[in-house]
């Protein structure tokens, strides 16, 4: 027990003791700093030298300085094994970087002379590579003069510090590089002067071009469709001829996960919808004591436009976006031309089962969504108008003509098929990146729930005159 | 710095259900060049995902640059995890990045330099891969299986890592091109000193490079030591991977050169 104590103990009293040391050994150096600091009052001038000497000293000062802070506190002797801890943990991460890159400079009569010492390494380099360059500038402008490089005390090198080097060394004559890294040397040089990307220009014309490409685009993909929508035909054909071929467990899977697992989703928006539908009509209905008229606008509303629709967008969002990423991906990591080649074709087994399972799913979802946003406004109207469920059931049939339940559904049969159409077009023209994966899985979706709303008011003026 | 870069102990690694390592011991010392070999399917990657951090472990410690991944100390991690570099068995290269911005990225990501030095680095790895500055703007997609092996390999050279773990650097590669990679690798451990850990299943390059040898079989690292001591080890795997025709000859003509 009394070892299991003392063990943590110990290791921090002795860390609390190596501090001791190293500060002493720091303290016995900063003793030459005395001298230097008396100078100007000794009415004598700081020569560059001691300058130099004052700024390495005075660093070492600030490194110490936390103690210097700490014991200065009441009580602060008794934080000394933290701040040990701490430091030594500091030093350790110095350490782990290598001796720092180092630049001295000599000015041997009009001639600079840069002595090159340390580790130049991307870790080194990394905190010091700014100042390095300032200093070096520096010294330059006072000097104007070719510098002369001395490469001995280099410690290690690798590329960062090769390309450092050699861009500051660019031109400079007589340089003698150690044997080890002259071809690390001459390949940082390389590097330098590798060509170099053209900055794209302003263009005057740029709008125009950038139209023009969006046309050639869009026509592009109107191309790509057609030519899907003809596979499809094909296939269609292909598989009516042979009937058992016909991806069954594909397109099941496919009604399953695009239908009913939407349900709940799409429900409850559908109900949500129902009610504040028939709560909105319901007040301004109120004011003309057409109270009864609820139930036309909801019925007609929800049966022939809204169930459709709504179940329509949720599609394009769930599943068209999922089909188009799946697609995507296949094609980055080349799954689609996998299956080509073994002879299968990617659209009979792929495309066929997603836009014939939605254009199945779609109907049904949507009579579904139907009831809950009858039901939403069943609700609605006892609460606002207290008309009972009773009463609404049995105006329901007579308030809508059949043949708007469907139209509603055939409606949904031909979102569903754009919807899963749009979605397999983008996700077979993904290119193999994952930017372009992203990209077309949002174009997707919103070209998706844009034409199910285009389709909608075309659909609008067809079947104006009936119901 | 550590004597050790790596420091596996009794590690246990269970994957999908099932162990795939158990007992496993292996260290690797600061300045050496190891190589792992075993069978397809032995858990070689698997191993180096759960070196490099990227999966815990069941049980034992994993230590790297004397770091444990699951420390909490998040600087130590960090820090360390920035001393590694890593070559995936498949490059995993940024598809959306081009093969300059990709090996720029980690150099781009620390910070420190200057873009006129980060385009120097970039062009003078590239250089050293052997791949050729105009390549500098494709995407992934449109280079060679080859080419995305030694463009993976300059990235994971980016920031002069201690640990370079590569994972079949060679596969894929020309006869010409794996040459390359062990002079460039011995020529890069001339100007400064760092570790490798790599899988290969290359005997000429485990030849020329190695200095320890690890074999993983029958889930834990049944002989570890110098090429030469390991392949006289008599476990079926290693007298069929070193004593077959192929390992006969590359041993027999490093000793004839
Ligand atoms: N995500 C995973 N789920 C379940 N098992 C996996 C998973 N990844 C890999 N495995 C199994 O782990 C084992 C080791 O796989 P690993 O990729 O490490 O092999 P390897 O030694 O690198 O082989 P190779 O030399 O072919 O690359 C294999 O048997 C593999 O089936
Ligand atoms: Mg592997």
């Amino acid at each position: 027990m009394k070892r299991l104590t003392s063990r943590p103990l110990r290791a921090v009293l002795d860390l609390a003791e190596r501090e001791r040391k190293f500060l002493i050994s720091e303290l016995a150096q900063i003793k030459g700093l005395m001298p230097i600091l008396m100078k100007p009052r000794n009415k004598q001038k700081w020569s560059p030298e001691d300058l130099a000497e004052l700024r390495v000293q005075l660093r070492r000062l600030s490194r110490l300085s936390p103690y210097l802070v700490v014991a200065a506190m009441p009580g602060g002797l008794a934080m000394l094994p933290a701040l040990a801890w701490w430091l030594d943990r500091r030093r350790q991460a110095r350490a782990r970087a290598g001796i720092p890159a180092m630049l001295d400079f000599e000015t041997a009569g009009a001639a600079l002379c840069v002595r090159v010492s340390g580790d130049w390494t991307y870790g080194t380099l990394r905190v010091r590579s700014r100042e390095l360059r300032r200093r070096l500038a520096e010294e330059r402008d006072r000097t104007r003069a070719a510098a002369q490089w001395d490469l001995s005390g280099l410690g290690a090198l690798d590329d960062a510090g090769a390309v450092w080097l050699a861009r500051e060394m660019a031109g400079a004559p007589g340089i003698e590089v150690p044997q080890r890294f002259q071809p690390i040397l001459e390949q940082g040089s390389h590097g330098l002067v590798a060509p170099r990307e053209t900055r794209a220009r302003f263009d005057p014309l740029g709008a125009i071009v950038a139209i023009g490409e969006l046309g050639i685009r869009f026509a592009a993909h109107l191309r790509g469709g057609i030519a899907l929508l003809g596979t499809i035909a094909l296939d269609c054909g292909n598989l009516a001829r042979r009937p058992r071929d016909f991806p069954l467990l594909e397109l099941s899977a496919n009604v399953y996960r695009s239908g009913v697992s939407a349900l709940p989703v799409t429900m409850l928006v559908g109900f949500l919808v129902g009610v504040v539908l028939t709560y909105l009509s319901a007040l301004q209905l109120k004011k003309y004591g057409a109270d009864l008229l609820v139930i036309n606008i909801v019925a007609v509303g929800v049966v022939r436009e809204l169930g459709p629709m709504l179940a329509s967008i949720i599609a394009a969002g769930r599943s068209g976006s999922t089909m188009t990423a799946q697609l995507g991906v296949m094609r980055v990591t080349e799954e689609i031309e996998a299956l080509s080649v073994m002879g299968v074709s990617v659209t009979e087994r792929l495309v066929l089962p997603k836009v014939i399972g939605l254009s199945i799913a779609m109907p049904l979802v949507a009579f579904c969504t139907d009831a809950a946003a009858l039901f939403g406004g069943m609700v609605a109207a006892k609460v606002t108008l207290g008309i009972s469920f009773a009463a609404f059931l049995e105006a329901l049939p007579r308030v809508v003509a059949e043949s708007n339940f469907w139209i509603g559904l055939g409606k949904s049969v031909v979102f569903g098929f754009a919807v899963a159409f749009i979605a397999c077009h983008y996700g077979l023209r993904v290119l193999p990146n994952t930017d372009s994966l992203g990209a077309a899985v949002t174009q997707s979706v919103v070209a998706a729930i844009t034409s199910v709303i285009l389709l909608d008011a075309v659909f609008a003026v067809m079947f104006r005159n009936i119901g | 710095m550590e004597e050790h870069v790596v420091e596996v102990e009794k590690l246990r690694n269970v994957v999908g259900g099932a162990a795939i390592h158990r007992d496993l011991d292996l260290s690797v010392r600061r300045d050496e060049v190891m190589t792992l070999v075993g069978g397809s399917g032995s858990g070689k990657t698997q191993l180096l995902r759960v070196i490099i951090g990227l999966k815990h472990p069941a049980a034992g410690s994993v230590k790297v640059f004397g770091v444990s991944w699951q420390s909490p100390d998040t600087r130590l991690v960090r820090e360390a995890r920035q001393r590694m570099g890593m070559l995936f068995q498949n490059g995993a290269l940024y598809s959306a990045l081009t093969l300059f911005e990709n090996i720029a990225f980690p150099l781009r990501q620390r910070g420190g330099l200057d873009e006129t030095a980060i385009r120097g680095i970039v062009y003078s790895k590239l250089e050293q891969v052997e791949l050729e500055p105009r390549h500098a703007d494709l995407l992934p997609a449109s280079l060679s299986g080859g080419m995305v092996k030694r463009a993976a390999l300059a990235r994971a050279l980016a920031l002069s890592p201690d640990l370079l773990v590569l994972d079949e650097p060679t596969a894929g590669l020309d006869p010409d091109r794996s040459e390359a990679f062990v002079r460039l690798i011995e020529r890069l451990r001339r100007d400064r000193r760092f570790a490798v850990l790599m899988v290969t299943h290359d005997l000429e390059t485990l030849h020329e490079l190695s200095d320890r040898v690890a074999v993983l079989a029958d889930q834990h690292i049944i002989a570890c030591g110098t090429p030469d001591e390991v392949r006289r080890h008599p476990h079926r795997f290693v007298r069929s991977f070193f004593g077959g025709e192929r390992g006969r000859r590359a041993f027999e003509d490093a000793a004839a050169a």
